[in-house]
Parts: structure tokens; sequence; C-alpha cells
């Protein structure tokens, strides 16, 4: 029996297309068909051709006995003007084709037979890349899911509707009202709706709703005084709310409906039929309404509560909710009672944005629940945290002292209504913002009060601290803070006038820290021309008092010259490598991570990572104020120097930095004992020739980052301490060392019988 | 995961089918692989090494059932399937495209004496492996060296391997050492009753039979595909098959929706030959065919079906199974899908649903030039003139 189609009520086509390319599909569709085809009239704008599609059916029978046809006639719609930049929409051209029973079917309009979603993404963008031969493919394969059960991604769960045509959306978290529904917690008890008062989105176009809170006996004294104040703010006030009462109502029983029902209500005769198809009373409902004094304003949102028989896919019950927009004047209503036929449209759901939404849909894998303190909230700082907040990572506590400056938006991730705001505050904001109906862990401030920065309990239950102040004194700070044991600290800043941006991952229980970490870059540049290349640049820009941008040290001026999207690329690196680095599965190891932009010919990017061992630590044996930290195997291979002279006194020199403020001498290499240098058993006379050659040359290629620390001799077989003869030198050294224009302390180890005695002074 | 399915190729006169399940297993039922240096004829080879799966760069067959050893049925198993101890694979072998069969199931009854130097080459691999697992080498059970007996033993005696066989009417779950939930089959044949049985058509009469079922979900009651296999096995068989699966209650082992009418749509499975002699077909033949589900299939892996001399296939076979199952439903692998001359395979997904042709594949409006094209291998000729 040949099926009833719709398109026999279409009237043929008689006129001239001048699209081209939908000439050349439609000559294709011609050959096809050959006399068959029909060129028929769809809308003033659109063409339809009939076409009969080749279904595959299973051989046990169609899924669930869906009435799916081997030949199924569908409808290809053509835009006349726009095609193919649009794509075809393609309907059924059955009059009985069993649309109520299928997922992946746009809501029916005018009459007219429901059309197939084919792509999940935009048909239009699909269609870019595909032939009219390719969509028929596609709408035979449609069927064929549909016939196997396989429309659904999930066959023990319901597809919802799928829209297309919808009049904005309506934003409100689905558990939220799916609980009011199950528990049929109605406004009044017994019946079966409640109120909810919604927000309209700001442009005020588009007509979309967000919900704002459910009204209840309990807080409704308060709603309505929320809605009389927005009410009589002026229409110009920018922070007026276009606050209005919605509607959500639902059946008295249980029953679970399965058809599809894609014909909505377009208007209230026809809402009221769609009522009373899944038992939904309305007559409270139009007496609210009917009031004439309910809503200030015309359009509000009437949310239907749908029982399924299966949890829709991607939520976590069976309710599916039909969003619907009235629009209703004061002079549609009479004596408690709708008097016109007043529009309908309906609307999409969105369901807010929670942090785990934000994490699934990010692909966070590796998140780690935890608390993180971010310390500088500026270009970097902010970039860098909303990316992990975006992510789905909103345990923050946010500290800057700095407000936001109207230069600031240029680099900065928060928007021109928070200038003059604390930075932190500003932030926190934004971040809230991306949740509004969540109670986020979330903390912003300008700094810690007096001594609480010192106090353990301050960082007890932190499990990250980030650095992003650009700031030398607090990196001293974070250096010398015993507060924060069990935290692990990174810090990142940018430098090389805003093309190398640097992470650093301290290790397990602070070793290497964040200083070792430094120095260990810098040292690096003995072996990597593009490190040493940096530091000679940053050298030759202090020469020149050029401060605009100097190691470790940010943007935060108005004369820095740095792009936005420069600082983008960098914050985005560092986010995506403390997203891994954050979870506990990834090795403690400390690391140094390097993001690097060139432009000389072109712009580029690259990468570098460099993993570091812990620091062997040392306090000097004269004065425990200072420590000495020596990167890995430095002391091993002086103890085996040392060994390989059995008896003779040996030695050497120590590169590295000092640091007068942390009171830390960091040891990156050594420099053997000159040729010129002779040892016996009691005395080593450390020779010079070509010392100096060679410490130069470190100082050169570090721009002046690294260079001459101290030395060492051997006492094979003792004294465990200077000896006299070490002292004489030590204040020969002094003598010279305090005079210079950064002195210098006096660094002398000795490697004794009982160990590794470094002294300074 | 992409649904299981069933490859039926067109290799003539001759039997080769691939099942792939959910998990990307293979299981190979038999091979003909033909020259195929001739463009007329399918490249079963080049679409192996696309179907199968890689391990370590080496291609693989999880399983390689032979259901008899007659040429139709294993050719090409010498020249494409690596043969030796697996640790001996080299970086020639991949060139070369052998495929490691990871796991045999060799019938003992049918190899009892030579026929061909394919089948000689299964059994000395079979032989090879029993012989790792008699001697419990530790490497016995090493991709490449598993093995399954499959029924009753011939002249060699294998009782101490008895852990490694299956026989008619044991279901067997677990394939190439990983068990299956979705899918499962059923050893039919061969029967003990197989080992007397005399004349040429001793080895025909002996073939592995089995019903393969699938399911999409471990939780769904009944199967969603139940396709039987039956090398070139005949009337006595399925006669024996249909008493004994009903006397130990294994009705359930019956029932299909994919039937590979035995020896390419030879008589043989309706009666004895020549058909002229024995034109009614035996009620119990008749019988197994009515055990078919809605929209059954029959599928004759054999050259072209005319009404001419030249058997198996014979029309008159063919005739009897269309009385069952409808024309539409009768397909035969030489003309069923024919692309450019040349007939392709005939695949069925199992869905839910039961069995369905896979989807089409869709086109693209993007699109370049294989090196391997035509035009690009041959000389043009342009100009005003001929030349």
């Amino acid at each position: 029996m040949a099926a009833e189609v719709f398109s026999s009520n279409l009237a043929t086509f008689s006129g001239n297309l001048e699209n081209p390319s939908l000439q050349g599909t439609l000559n294709f569709l011609k050959n096809v068909l050959l006399d068959d085809f029909k060129l028929l009239v769809w809308s003033d704008w659109h063409v339809a051709v009939p076409i009969a599609v080749d279904v595959e059916l299973p051989s046990l029978g169609n899924f669930d006995g869906l009435d799916i046809r081997p030949k199924e006639p569908v409808l290809l719609v053509f835009d006349k003007q726009d095609y193919p930049t649009k794509a075809p929409a393609v309907y059924s051209d059955r009059l009985d084709f069993p649309k109520d029973r299928l997922a992946h079917l746009y809501i029916a309009k005018n009459g007219r037979p429901p059309a197939f979603c084919y792509v999940r993404e935009n048909s239009d963008d699909w269609y870019a890349n595909k032939r009219i031969n390719d969509l028929l493919i596609r709408i035979s394969n449609w069927l064929r899911d549909a016939v196997t059960g396989n429309l659904t991604e999930d066959g023990s769960q319901f597809e919802p509707l799928r829209l297309e045509g919808y009049s904005g959306t309506n934003t409100y978290d689905y558990d939220m009202l799916s609980n009011i529904v199950h528990k049929k917690a109605s406004f009044v008890s017994g019946h079966n709706w409640t109120i909810g008062l919604f927000d309209q989105a700001k442009d005020q176009v588009s007509g979309s709703f967000q919900l704002v809170e459910i009204v209840t006996p309990g807080n409704m004294d308060k709603v309505m005084e929320a809605y009389r104040k927005e009410k009589e703010k002026q229409k110009d006030d920018k922070d007026k709310r276009f606050y209005r009462y919605g509607f959500i109502l639902w059946a008295d029983d249980d029953q679970t409906y399965e058809k599809y029902n894609i014909d909505l209500p377009t208007n209230w005769e026809t809402f009221k039929k769609y009522c009373e198809t899944f038992k939904i009373p309305y007559n409270d409902l139009e007496g609210i309404i009917s009031d004439g004094d309910t809503n200030h304003y015309a359009y509000f949102p009437v949310i239907l509560a749908i029982r399924r028989p299966k949890n829709l896919i991607g939520f976590s019950s069976n309710i599916e909710f039909v969003n619907l927009k009235f629009c209703l004047y004061t002079d549609d209503v009479s004596e408690g009672k709708l008097i016109n036929n007043i529009p309908i449209s309906f609307q999409a759901h969105n369901q807010p944005l929670t942090p785990e939404k934000a994490q699934h849909i990010s692909g966070y894998s590796s998140f780690v629940d935890g608390k993180g303190v971010v310390f500088g909230c500026g270009a970097l700082g902010s970039k860098v945290t909303l990316h992990l907040a975006r992510s789905g990572q909103t345990n923050f506590t946010l500290i800057d002292p700095d407000h936001l400056s109207p230069h600031n938006l240029v680099r900065h991730s928060s928007g021109g209504e928070y200038v003059g705001s604390n930075k932190a505050f500003a932030l926190a904001e934004v971040i809230r913002k991306l949740y509004p109906t969540e109670e986020l862990p979330l903390l912003s401030v300008p700094s810690y009060k007096e001594g609480r920065f010192e106090k353990k309990e301050t960082f007890d239950k932190c499990r990250w601290i980030f650095d992003f102040t650009a700031s030398d004194a607090f990196f001293n700070r974070l250096v010398l803070a015993e507060s924060f044991k069990k935290a692990r600290i990174f810090s990142a800043s940018i430098s090389d006038f805003g093309n190398l941006g640097i992470l650093l991952k301290e290790g397990k229980s602070r070793n290497p820290r964040i200083d070792d970490l430094q120095v260990y870059l810098y040292s690096c540049s003995m072996s990597d021309e593009k490190i040493s290349s940096w530091l000679k640049r940053e050298r030759e820009a202090k020469a020149n008092n050029n401060l605009v941008v100097r190691v470790g040290v940010g943007c935060n001026s108005e004369t820095t010259i740095l792009s936005d999207e420069k600082i983008s690329a960098h914050g985005a690196f560092v986010a995506a490598v403390l997203k891994r680095e954050m979870a506990d599965s990834i090795d403690s190891q400390a690391k140094i991570k390097l993001h690097r932009i060139t432009e000389d010919s072109d712009y580029q990017v690259e990468t570098d990572s460099i993993d570091v061992k812990p620091f062997d630590v040392l306090t000097a044996v004269n004065d425990s104020s200072w420590t000495i930290r020596f990167k890995d195997g430095l002391l091993d291979k002086i103890k085996k120097t040392a060994a390989k002279k059995r008896n003779r006194e040996t030695g050497g020199s120590f590169l590295g930095a000092v640091n007068y403020k942390t009171k830390v001498i960091h040891v990156t290499d050594l420099i053997d004992a000159p040729p010129d240098s002779e040892g016996n058993q009691i005395c080593f006379y450390r020779g010079h020739s070509g010392l100096s050659q060679k410490i130069s040359m470190v100082i050169e290629k570090s721009g002046g980052q690294i260079g001459y620390v101290g030395e060492w001799h051997s006492h094979p077989q003792g004294p465990n301490c200077l000896s006299d003869v070490d002292m004489a030198s030590v204040n020969r050294f002094k003598k010279e060392l305090s005079e210079l224009v950064t002195p210098l302390p006096v660094f002398l180890t000795v490697v004794a019988p009982v160990g590794i005695l470094p002294y300074i002074f | 995961m992409a649904n299981a399915n069933i490859k039926y190729y067109p290799v003539g006169n001759g039997d080769n089918s691939l099942i792939t399940l959910e998990d990307n297993t293979t299981i190979l039922v038999d091979c003909n692989i033909r020259n195929c240096d001739n463009d007329d004829i399918y490249d079963v080879k080049a679409d192996f090494l696309k179907s199968v799966q890689y391990d370590n760069g080496i291609p693989h067959v999880d399983v390689f059932i032979l259901t008899h050893g007659d040429q139709d049925h294993c050719r090409g198993f010498k020249k494409h399937f690596y043969q030796g101890d697996p640790e001996n694979y080299k970086e020639s072998h991949k060139k070369e495209g052998l495929i490691r069969v990871d796991t045999m199931w060799f019938s003992p009854m049918i190899a009892e004496q030579h026929s061909n130097d394919d089948e000689d080459a299964y059994q000395k691999e079979a032989e090879r492996r029993l012989a790792l697992h008699r001697n419990k080498d530790s490497r016995k059970d090493n991709p490449g060296n598993r093995i399954k007996i499959i029924g009753y033993d011939g002249s060699t005696d294998y009782r101490d391997l008895d852990h490694l066989r299956a026989k008619p009417g044991d279901t067997v779950t677990r394939f190439n050492d990983k068990d299956q939930l979705l899918f499962s089959i059923f050893v039919h044949a061969p029967f003990k009753e197989h080992l007397e049985a005399e004349g040429d058509d001793k080895k025909n009469t002996t073939s592995i039979v089995f019903q393969a079922r699938f399911k999409n979900y471990s939780h769904q009651d009944d199967f969603s595909a139940l396709a039987m296999f039956g090398g070139d096995s005949d009337h006595t068989s399925w006669c024996i098959i249909l008493e004994k699966t009903k006397k130990y209650n294994n009705m359930h082992a019956l029932p299909w929706d994919l039937f590979l009418s035995p020896h390419h749509c030879s008589w043989s499975f309706f009666n004895d030959r020549p058909q002229e002699e024995n034109p009614v077909p035996k009620k119990t033949s008749l019988e197994v065919l009515d055990y078919r589900r809605r929209n059954a299939k029959v599928i004759a892996s054999s050259k072209t079906i005319v009404n001419d001399d030249d058997n198996p296939p014979h029309y008159e076979a063919k005739r009897e199974y269309v009385k069952k199952v409808t024309e539409s439903n009768f397909l035969n692998t030489s003309t069923h899908i024919v692309a450019k001359g040349i007939p392709q395979p005939i695949v069925f997904e199992v869905t839910p649903q039961g069995i369905i042709k896979p989807k089409q594949n869709e086109g693209s409006a993007r699109a370049i030039g294989g090196a391997a094209l035509g035009v690009v291998n041959s000389t043009s000729k342009y100009g005003s003139r001929s030349i």
C-alpha cells in the first residue's frame, strides 16, 4: 500500500532558479529519479523534491515494531538562494510516519511533517563537505538506525525531544525542578504547580529566561519585594533585572508517556489539548495568569513536566520538561479567564553550568579535588586561574592587593565593569558568573591578615600554592615560608620581553625549591644556547636601564608593551601543564616548563621541559643562618675528586649564585683546580691559570646570573675544621669581597674525614 | 564498539567466511584464496589484511576453523598464513603479509590422508602445536601455538590433550584465550559415526558443523543472530545432527538466520547424488531448514548457479532452498553484490533486531586521487591529432 504523502498537497514549482549550485543538484536528482522527478513549492524561499530512500531492515523485525519501510518517501527541501551554504532540510513525506516514537526528529511546525535531525553537529557545516548523494545515504542510515534501535545513543535511556526553531532558551537546574515534580511540591498543597522567579536575558531580544529561584510560601515576601524593586527601577538602569513569574506544571498521576508528540502547542487552545494529552491540569494556571496583574511583562515561561518511561539521556531522572513561552497582554484576560487565544512559542532548556559539567566538557580527566591558593590575579594569574575554573577547578582562595586599572583590561580576564575593583575580587566574580547556581568554595581577599601567611594552619588544608605575582619580593617570601610544607608550590612568570613563559614546579617536601629551580634554569645557559641568549638579553636590558620586562617580572605596569594574545598563549600553556601536574598520579618530579614565542620571521611557539632532581642542602658550620644548596651530584663529585688524591689535599671552585635575602648560596657547578695548583699532605695551593677566563665565560653565558661563589679544598687527614692557614685565606678573601659593590660572602668548604663542612663569613 | 559482523567472501566454489566480534576478535572459517593477480577475482587476502588485528605489526586471526581439508576450503593456507614457531616471525614475513593464526581449530578426523599441499600444511602446523602441548612446552599457550581439538581422534591418540578438546554438543565461549560474553559456538559435528564412513566423500561427511551465536547484550534472552556453518556436510550428517540435537535436548542449537549451504549449494545436502536418481529431498534436511528464523537467509558460496550439469552448485538444490526462504533471501556470493564486474563479499551486521546489511559509506565533497589510480599508472596520450 502506497503511503499517503504530504507532498501531494504541494504545488509544482514553475519559477526560475538562478542558483547554479541548486540547479546542479536538481539535475543530479533528475538523472536519478527520471520521470519521477518533481520540483515542488515548499515556501517562498524553498523548493522541495520528493524522493524515496532505500532502507535496510533487520531480519527479525523493526525495533519497537516501528512502521518504517524498505522505501521511505522523504522530501528534500532546498533554500533557493542560500543553497548549498544552507544545507537541505529533509522531511518525512509520509503523513503516517511514526514521528511520535522517534528521537532525532525536529519539532513539527505549521502542520508539516517532521524533519530529520540527521547530524549532531551543525548541518550546514556538515553539508559543506558533502554532496546530495551523501545526504541521501545519511538519511538511509538514519532510518536503518531507527529500525535497529540504534538511533538513541543508549537504549536504556530516553532521548529527549529535538527542538528547532525555538524561541530563546530557559536556563534552570534540571535536578532542582525534577525534584519538585517528583515530590509534587506544589506551591499550594495538594495542587500540581509551582512558581519560579525568572530573569530575562540582558539582550532583551532573544527572549531567553533564567530561573532565579523557586517561590515558596516561606520566601514569597522576599521574592515579591525583589520583584517589586526591580520593576520600579528605571528602564535604562544598568543594573535593572527584568523579573517575571513563570510556572511549572505537572500531572497528578505517575503515568509515563513514551510517545514524543512533537506537535508542541502554539496557542492557548492547543496548549489546553496538549496538557490534556498528558493529564496536566491547567485551570489554576489560567486563574493566576488571568488575574491581570501577575506579571508586569507580557512574556513569561511555562514549563510542563512529562514523565517518560526511562531516564532522559544526559539527565538524572525520567522527567522531560517542555518549555513554553506565553505572550499575554492585559486585554487578553477578563474576569479571571483568558478571552483570547494567546500565542505560545517553545524554548530550549539550558542547564546552568556546574563545575562537574565544565570538567566533563573540558575532558579534564586528571581532575583532583583540593584547595589552591592563588597569589597574584593579574594578567597571567587571572588567565591561568580562569582556564582552571572553566575546567571545573573552582576551589581557590584568590589573593591580590592590586586594583584593576583601565589599562589592565588589555590583558586581564575581567571586563570593564570591574575597573577600580580589587583584582582578586574581580576574578572571583567572573568565575562565579560561570556557575551562577553553584555555591563555589571560592574566596578572594586583597591579602592575608598580619601574621597569617606565616601560620601553618593557614595553609593546612591547601593542596597547591600558585605564585603568579611576578614579584621578586614575594618569590623570596615564598622561598622562606615554612607554613606550607604539605602543599605543592608552582610559580609562573613571564620574561624575555614577554616571549618566555616559565613555570617552576617544586619537588616533594619543597626540594628542589623554587629558588633552586630558578638558579638551575640559569645554570642551563652553559649548555642551552636559547637560555643563554635570553639571559644575555635580560642583562642588556638591565644595563640599558630598560626595566620593561625583567627576569621573573610580569606586566603590571602601564608602560609594559605586551599583547593579550601573548599572555594568553603563556597562560594556556601554564594551565595545561598545571592540570596534569596538579594530579597526584603524575610523578612528583620537580620541573621547569618553558613556553617560548619567537617572532623573528614568523610567529612560532616552542616548549621545553626540564626535570630537576632534589638539591643537597647543608647549613654553614659557623653560621646556621646560611644554607648552601648544591645541585644534585656535585657533592659526590668533590668527594670523589678528594678521594682520588688520597692523602694529598686538593680543591676547586664553586659556581652558582648568592642570595642575601634568603641567605642561600646555590652551587650549580664546579671548576676543577687550575693546572698550576699544587697539593700535598698538608697544603693545597689553588692556582689561577685559566680560572678567570672560565668564570668570565660562565658569567657571560648566564647573563651575569651565575658566577664564582666560593671554593673547596680537602683535609684528607683532618682537621675537621678550617685550619689557621685556611683562616688566613678567609681573611684575605673577606677583605676583597666585602668591598665589592655587591659584597660576596666568603664561602669555603672543607672536605674533611667527618664529611663536608661549609663555612660562610 | 562496532557490532559483530559475518562476511562471506566471493571465492567461487569454495568457502571463506570471516566472523568479526564486537571486540575485533576475528574467526576465520575456511579459506579459498585464489590467485589474486586475476582482475576478475575479489582480492580476499587484501581484505583480510584490512580486517584482522595487528600485534606489533603482525597481522593475525584469532581463530582459524578448518571445517575439513578439501582444497576449496583451505586453498592459500600454505602461502598466506604463517606456519612454525611464532617467535621466528620476521620483518620479511610482515612484508609478505603472512597472517599468524593465533589459535587453530583442528579436527583429527578430517586429516587422515593426504589430499593437497594446503591441507598438509595445516595438519603439519597442527601437529607442531600439539607436540608443544603434549610436551608441556612453556611457549605452548602463546598466540601462534594455541590449538583446539574438535571432535574425536582418528588414527592418532590425543586423549592426553582432552583439555584442549570440544566435542559435538559442547558450547565454546572462549576464543583465543579470551572469554566472550556475546558470542559462542555450538559444535554439532563431526560425530564418532563419521569415522566409520566410507568412500570418496569421507572428508565431506566429516566436516566440522557448528552454530555461531551472537548477542548484543549479555542480558538478552534470545540470540541476535544465529549462523550455521557446515563445510561440505551431507544429508546423512544433518540427519544425525537433527537426531542427536533433539535427543540431548539441545533444540536451541538448531535455529538459524544465516545458513551457509553445504558443499556450495550441492544436492548432497538434500539427498544422495546424482539428483536425477534421488530427486526427493530427505525429510530431515527439509526439517533443518524449517528451523530458520524470520527473514532468514541462505548463502550459496559458489559459482553462479545455472541450470546445467556442472554441479555443484546444483540448480535443484537452490530451488529447494528458495522454497523455504524465498528468492530474495537466497544469496549467491558470485552474483549478490557485483561491483565493476567483480563479485563482492556479502556482509551482515548483528543488531538486537537481527542481521542487517551494513550501513552505506558516505562520501565527501572533497577528494584526491590516489597513487594506485589507473590513470596515474598508465600512459596518457594528448594531442590534437592522432599519433
